[in-house]
């Protein structure tokens, strides 16, 4: 029987949004084909209640257990994920474009000698399972590339948070668990981890950052768009602004988005005050979530975003802070 | 000391009218060439390095056809020691391994302790090449690298790796050793054209025969063609047919949230509004 893998990755304790994804979507590919769903999981500690990802369509989850999985350990873990693939020899191996999703699919592609398709949006097979395709974007996502798989080989395939969705199988049955003490040679250990650095958004550079929060002109003033730096910091993410923004040394020039200053695709990009002009949108309409904060509701800025929130960010923004603080909290004390 | 830096160019697509729908071809003429800002910001990295150590001798690699030596001319203008080219090809066509593997080929007869390329090509954006470039040598990779620190004399250094959020791994490797980085490394320097057009040493390397790909035993992915972007449904999200078609195809290739340009207006009390927002950024995991 043929099995699909998902390589899983776990954040604070909790299996993250983007391997249910995986999940679903090798539920979906394996329907059809009563081909196993089969969640790796490669952590720290047993993960609590993880048999309930039969919900998500895994049939088996097979937890790999080292201190320092999986960053801590990269080599170990791709000989100890490349035993397991020559034992059993999966058909399909799924894996996220995240750091560590992305590290694990192309330390075990490499390692197995077998092919690696990244940030991919389709996956397609022939009735009877001998066939994949799977489709990508290439030129800066204006083209779709079909490309054909190996018979009769594994292949990787990783897939952005975001893209799939996730979907619960309407019949679930607890998934069988599987636990493994890793062990490997002590050849794969040439890599040697030393910490794990984490950033302060205060610096963080706005092309690197994930989070933006950006204030325009709509701020009125230096001491309210210390405000959006709160917001910020808050989430983090970095502080960016407008031009006028800038110009006004509200915030650095290094940090102004748009024609005459950066461009960025971060995942979320919250606008306070800004307007939308073309000048400014051109720097930041490709983030994947926008959330416009403007008086305005006609702004053109607000017609782009997928949150529009009308009023006054002087009110709404220290309100903002203390309310994901306190979620914060709340969370952490759960 | 060696540091090998390998380049390529890539081809920017002015825009989408570049690709034409009933032939289901790139047209050439849309493609805008230029080098490969992740490969020119290795090739910063691995320059600054030299004025660090001086007696380091940076060589740059690519494999390809005009686009290659093209590039390789770049680098020798922004300051590459020497330049070698490994002619092929529709390499665009070419199986991964296989480029790799001829890479790997001409890096390894000619000595090294570090390589460095780029984190990805942004047109075809694989990511793979370098890895398997290292695998084939034989030598370690850390991939996505921020900051490399290396103490020559030791033969050893430390790598800043890029996670999510501007949160960073730090690793010690022993070289040899392969990195990827990321194009934020270095900014590279600016090279005038008349820099460029200056007549540089390129040495082509014929492939040597002794070596094959097929030896690597690995069966590629076929690249069976193209077309534009074609959305599938998300699991789980509504799409709203409200939106138009183009909106619902960004939609899906942002892979973006399901609300874009549909939801309604939140507007209210202050502390109702902050109670929305919060949860709409808890809801997509921004905290
Ligand atoms: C060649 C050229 C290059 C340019 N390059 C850039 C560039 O790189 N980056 C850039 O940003 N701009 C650039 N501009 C300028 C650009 O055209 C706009 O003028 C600028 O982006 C507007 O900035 P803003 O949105 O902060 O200000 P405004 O357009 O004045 O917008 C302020 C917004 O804040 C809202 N507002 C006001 N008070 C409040 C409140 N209390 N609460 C909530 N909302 C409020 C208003 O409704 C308004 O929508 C360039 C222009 C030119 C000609
Ligand atoms: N044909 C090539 N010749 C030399 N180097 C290349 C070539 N293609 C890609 N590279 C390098 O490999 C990196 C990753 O490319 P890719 O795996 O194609 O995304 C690039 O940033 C370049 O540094």
């Amino acid at each position: 029987m043929s099995e699909i893998w998902v390589l899983g990755e776990i954040e604070k304790d909790q299996v993250k949004e983007v391997s249910l994804e995986l999940l679903s979507e090798a539920r979906e590919l394996a329907e059809k084909r009563s081909w196993q769903v089969v969640g790796i999981f490669p952590c720290e500690n047993p993960v609590e209640k993880i048999e309930t990802l039969g919900d998500y369509g895994a049939n088996e989850v097979v937890c790999l257990l080292h201190e320092g999985f999986p960053h801590a350990q990269p080599e170990g873990l791709s000989s100890v994920l490349f035993e397991l693939l020559a034992q059993r020899s999966p058909r399909m191996i799924l894996s996220s474009t995240a750091s560590a999703g992305r590290d694990m699919a192309v330390r075990l592609a490499v390692k197995a000698r077998i092919p690696l398709i990244s940030d991919a949006r389709i996956i397609q097979i022939s009735r009877d399972g001998s066939k994949i395709e799977v489709t990508k974007p290439t030129y800066e996502k204006k083209v779709f590339t079909r490309f054909e798989c190996p018979e009769q080989k594994s292949v990787v395939i990783t897939f952005q948070q975001g893209i799939l969705g996730v979907e619960k199988v309407r019949n679930p049955v607890p998934a069988r668990i599987t636990t493994h003490r890793a062990e490997w040679p002590e050849n794969c250990n040439r890599l040697k981890y030393i910490e794990r650095f984490k950033a302060d958004p205060r610096t963080l550079g706005v092309e690197d950052a994930e989070i933006i929060v950006a204030g325009g002109l709509g701020t009125g003033g230096k001491r309210t768009f210390d405000l959006v730096g709160e917001l910020a910091w808050t989430l983090g993410g970095a502080l960016a602004g407008s031009r006028p923004a800038c110009d006004a040394q509200w915030v650095e020039k290094n940090r102004q988005i748009g024609a005459s200053g950066k461009s960025v695709k971060p995942r979320l990009y919250v606008a306070c005050g800004i307007s939308g002009a073309i000048h400014h949108t051109i720097g930041m309409r490709e983030s994947e979530v926008i959330v416009s904060i403007n008086k305005d509701a006609n702004a053109s800025m607000t017609k782009l975003a997928d949150l529009k929130v009308k009023g006054d960010l002087q009110e709404i923004l220290p309100h903002l802070v203390d309310e994901i603080n306190k979620r914060k909290a709340e969370k952490a004390t759960t | 000391m060696k540091i090998s830096v390998i380049l390529d160019e890539i081809a920017v697509m002015a825009d989408s009218s570049g690709f034409d729908p009933i032939s289901n071809v790139v047209k050439q003429e849309w493609l805008i060439h230029g080098p490969n800002p992740y490969s020119t910001a290795a090739l910063e990295e691995a320059i600054r390095l030299r004025e660090k150590y001086p007696d380091i001798q940076v060589s740059a690699y690519s494999l390809g056809g005009a686009d290659a030596a093209r590039v390789l001319t770049y680098a020798m203008a922004m300051g590459a020691d020497d330049a070698f080219w490994i002619p092929a090809e529709n390499i665009k066509f070419m199986d991964l391994w296989d480029r790799a593997f001829r890479l790997a080929n001409a890096i390894q007869s000619r000595g090294n302790d570090l390589i460095l390329c780029g984190r990805l090509s942004a047109d075809e954006n694989t990511e793979e090449l370098g890895p398997f470039i290292a695998d084939i040598i034989g030598v370690p990779f850390i991939s996505d690298a921020t900051k490399i620190d290396m103490v020559f004399a030791e033969q050893k250094g430390l790598v800043w790796r890029r996670l999510e959020r501007g949160d960073r791994d730090v690793y010690e490797a022993k070289l040899p050793l392969l990195i990827t980085v990321e194009r934020g490394i270095r900014s590279p320097r600016y090279v005038s054209v008349r820099k460029q057009s200056l007549p540089w040493r390129i040495t082509k390397i014929e492939e040597s025969s002794s070596n094959k790909s097929s030896d690597l035993n690995v069966s590629p992915v076929t690249l069976i063609g193209s077309a534009l972007p074609r959305p599938k449904p998300k699991k789980g999200a509504q799409i709203a047919t409200a939106l138009s078609a183009q909106d619902r195809l960004m939609m899906l290739m942002s892979g973006g949230s399901s609300q874009k340009k549909e939801g309604g207006l939140v507007e209210g009390k202050p502390g109702e509004v902050a109670r929305r927002i919060s949860e709409f950024f808890e809801e997509k995991g921004f905290y």
